[in-house]
């Protein structure tokens, strides 16, 4: 299959992104219009600034973000495990980072006596945190259940599925016994949506953001050894087991920090890795870029579908994106014979 | 993978009449059945309130007819008998569908039948709430063997591996899962019932629901009876069972059918209630072996001893509150599908 070049595709999927992202703030429940959303935008006037500026700009970053984070996490883990059916969701790092955040606000609102009706009202800065703490919990296990004498591609994706379903069932029960008047709140959370999320949350992402876009130059270059096989790469002078860890780990805080603020989007992580790969090849220098731009896409385009197709309800973003990535998952499982 | 069963180590077992003789298996239903009329009859005292050990007689009786005895006879009574039917039926559609499969993974949570069956109700609850609960199993039916057929077809397109079946019945689930949320978003009022529903359980769980199961519950089960022997030959490989003269293609779908019908008469009742379906056949063949004739009535009472237990603590625990089924047996189930997936896979 002919690659594209590097430089102009991602400029092709930056100008896309730039398109969607004006195209998601002008668009949704109230209608703005280019020349009334323009004159918002640039010189923060009229009734539609507020719209713009503190609802609308907000979430369409947030959701730039979080694709960043799950196509990058996805991509990361496909290369270490060396197995393209993995995501943070298929190893239990999004089951384990929900449970941790479903008890976390469990907790805080009934002994922190805050106003559980609103989603605004519950604490934003620790979520990544203790959502993180979930995730390195499940990912560890799903390590320790898969270990073997070496943990096998076959047995971390058995072992990740089994301890993401029984981590999901936990938090699932536990929303249940939650009481019905915060149901709805949860709900969407639960669903993965960027309803009413604010720059608050936004801010409190992007630290995540830069740090782990940050460590990924240090990895790449032997990350990318593993694909010859294991024994290969050693002898290439590469510390197998450490660099699958870091990957591992690092794919882990880039996840698990996503689902603290947006909740379980399912799906971006796996395919937007094979579309980057079969766009520019499969170095990872090549195609992680261009996977984190389309995870970008992905997330925004899910996001203003669900916006503009039944206004004023609203379909949450991981709705969107399973139902549209799943077919694609199901393709690409059943062409691997 | 040896989570493939009936591999040549369990042929010689087939053929035999499982690990214990027949007064072992006779026995061990009897204690079986001890076990099971024990916890329901502790379980009509406790609940809500804790009925005092006369007044439950008295009742039983029908020498009185005071809020007691209604308690009894309207609430505990038929919850009970749902959850030993509902019991039943998911370990056994679970001991069908893994025969079928012929993979330890094989059940009707891990296959996606539960979600997709859960997915087509709750769009007719949601849009159509005009549609009596009686006709729910069959739009269950519906969704059930479109999700687990879909995900069995795309799994076995690669020979069947438990891998490949996690996988696509996982992808298959979430894929219901998101059309379950599309569908509550639209659910305005209804929402809390439709939520309260897809957690799984028995709370509130009457004699209609009761009337709703059985048909289901009883076809499925009584199609158990005529599988247990096409199960046997399924189990020796598809070329040992042609040899014997077995029609493959037509029990496969027949079993597969059995399945779904078995479990979506519980989950229009009851919701989906996980990891059932999937850990009990594989105590029950830890312990009878191999041979269908036994391993389905020894799952079938293992499975109602131990949702009937599981209700039991779900509405006495924190009493008055429900606890939601789906808690205790992922507290349960979870651990052991990691501990089946930790031990079996080489």
């Amino acid at each position: 299959m002919s690659r594209l070049p590097f430089w102009p595709t991602a400029a092709c999927s930056l100008c896309a992104l730039v398109a969607l992202a004006l195209l998601a703030a002008l668009n949704g429940a109230a209608d703005l219009g280019l020349h009334r959303g323009l004159e918002a935008l640039f010189f923060r006037t009229g009734d539609d600034a507020g719209i713009l500026w503190d609802i609308r700009l907000p979430r369409v970053v947030i959701g730039i973000i979080v694709g960043i984070h799950l196509a990058v996490s996805g991509h990361l883990l496909q290369a270490a495990t060396r197995n393209p059916l993995t995501d943070p969701n298929v190893l239990g790092i999004s089951g384990g980072a929900m449970l941790a955040v479903m008890v976390f606000l469990l907790v805080t609102v009934y002994w922190g006596q805050t106003d559980g009706s609103k989603l605004t009202s519950y604490p934003v800065a620790p979520l990544p945190f203790v959502a993180l703490i979930g995730g390195l919990v499940a990912a560890t296990l799903t390590y320790l259940v898969a270990w073997r004498a070496g943990a096998t591609p076959l047995r971390l994706v058995l072992a990740g599925i089994s301890i993401g379903i029984t981590f999901q069932a936990l938090g699932l029960g536990i929303f249940a016994a939650w009481g019905s008047t915060r149901m709805e709140t949860v709900l969407l959370w639960l669903s993965g949506s960027l309803y009413a999320r604010g720059w608050e949350h936004a801010l409190h992402l992007l630290p995540w953001t830069v740090a782990g876009l940050l460590a990924l130059p240090v990895m790449v270059a032997k990350l990318d050894l593993l694909s010859i096989g294991d024994d290969a790469a050693a002898t290439l002078g590469v510390n197998v087991g450490a660099i699958r860890f870091a990957a591992i780990a690092l794919a882990t805080v880039l996840a698990s920090s996503a689902v603290a603020i947006v909740g379980p989007l399912g799906f971006v992580g796996l395919i937007t890795p094979h579309a980057a790969r079969r766009l520019v090849g499969t170095s990872l220098a090549r195609s992680l870029p261009i996977s984190a731009l389309l995870g970008a896409l992905l997330v925004t385009l899910g996001d203003l579908v669900g916006r503009v197709i039944t206004p004023p309800a609203e379909i949450p973003v991981g709705a969107v994106t399973a139902l549209i990535g799943v077919p694609i998952f199901l393709v690409l499982l059943g062409r691997r014979v | 993978m040896t989570l493939l069963i009936g591999s040549t180590s369990s042929d010689g077992e087939a053929a035999k009449p499982g690990r214990k003789g027949c007064f072992g298996i006779l026995g061990l239903m009897a204690l079986g059945l001890v076990v099971l009329a024990g916890i329901g009859f502790a379980g009509l005292f406790v609940g809500g309130v804790t009925t005092p050990f006369q007044v439950v007689i008295d009742a039983l009786l029908g020498r009185s007819a005071g809020p007691e005895a209604a308690i009894l006879w309207k609430l505990r009574i038929p919850r009970e008998l749902l959850a030993i039917l509902a019991g039943a039926a998911l370990a056994c559609s679970g001991v069908v569908m893994q025969g079928v499969a012929r993979n330890a993974l094989a059940s009707p949570d891990l296959t996606g039948v539960l979600t997709g069956a859960s997915f087509a109700i709750v769009v007719f609850y949601v849009f159509v709430p005009s549609v009596p609960a009686v006709i729910h199993p069959i739009i269950g039916l519906a969704g059930g063997l479109l999700a687990g057929g879909t995900s069995l077809l795309i799994a076995s397109a690669g020979g069947l591996s438990p891998v490949r079946l996690a996988l696509a019945g996982s992808a298959v689930a979430s894929f219901c899962a998101a059309g379950i949320t599309t569908a509550l978003v639209h659910a305005g009022p209804t929402v809390a019932s439709a939520f309260f529903w897809l957690t799984g359980g028995l709370a509130g769980r009457g004699w209609q629901h009761l009337g709703v199961m059985l048909p289901w519950a009883v076809a499925g089960l009584g199609a158990c009876v005529v599988l247990a022997r096409p199960l046997d030959l399924l189990a020796l490989g598809d070329e040992a069972a042609e040899t014997l003269g077995l029609n493959i293609r037509f029990w496969r779908v027949a079993g597969a059918l059995t399945a779904i019908v078995l479990s979506v008469g519980v989950v229009a009742v009851a919701g989906p209630i996980g990891f059932l379906g999937l850990c009990i056949p594989y105590i029950a063949r830890s312990i009878v072996g191999v041979r269908h004739q036994v391993l389905l009535p020894v799952s079938a009472m293992l499975g109602a001893i131990a949702l009937l237990s599981a209700d039991t603590l779900a509405r006495t625990m924190a009493a008055p509150r429900e606890l939601p089924i789906g808690v205790l047996t992922a507290i349960v189930g979870g651990p052991f599908l990691v501990h089946l997936v930790w031990r079996k896979t080489a």
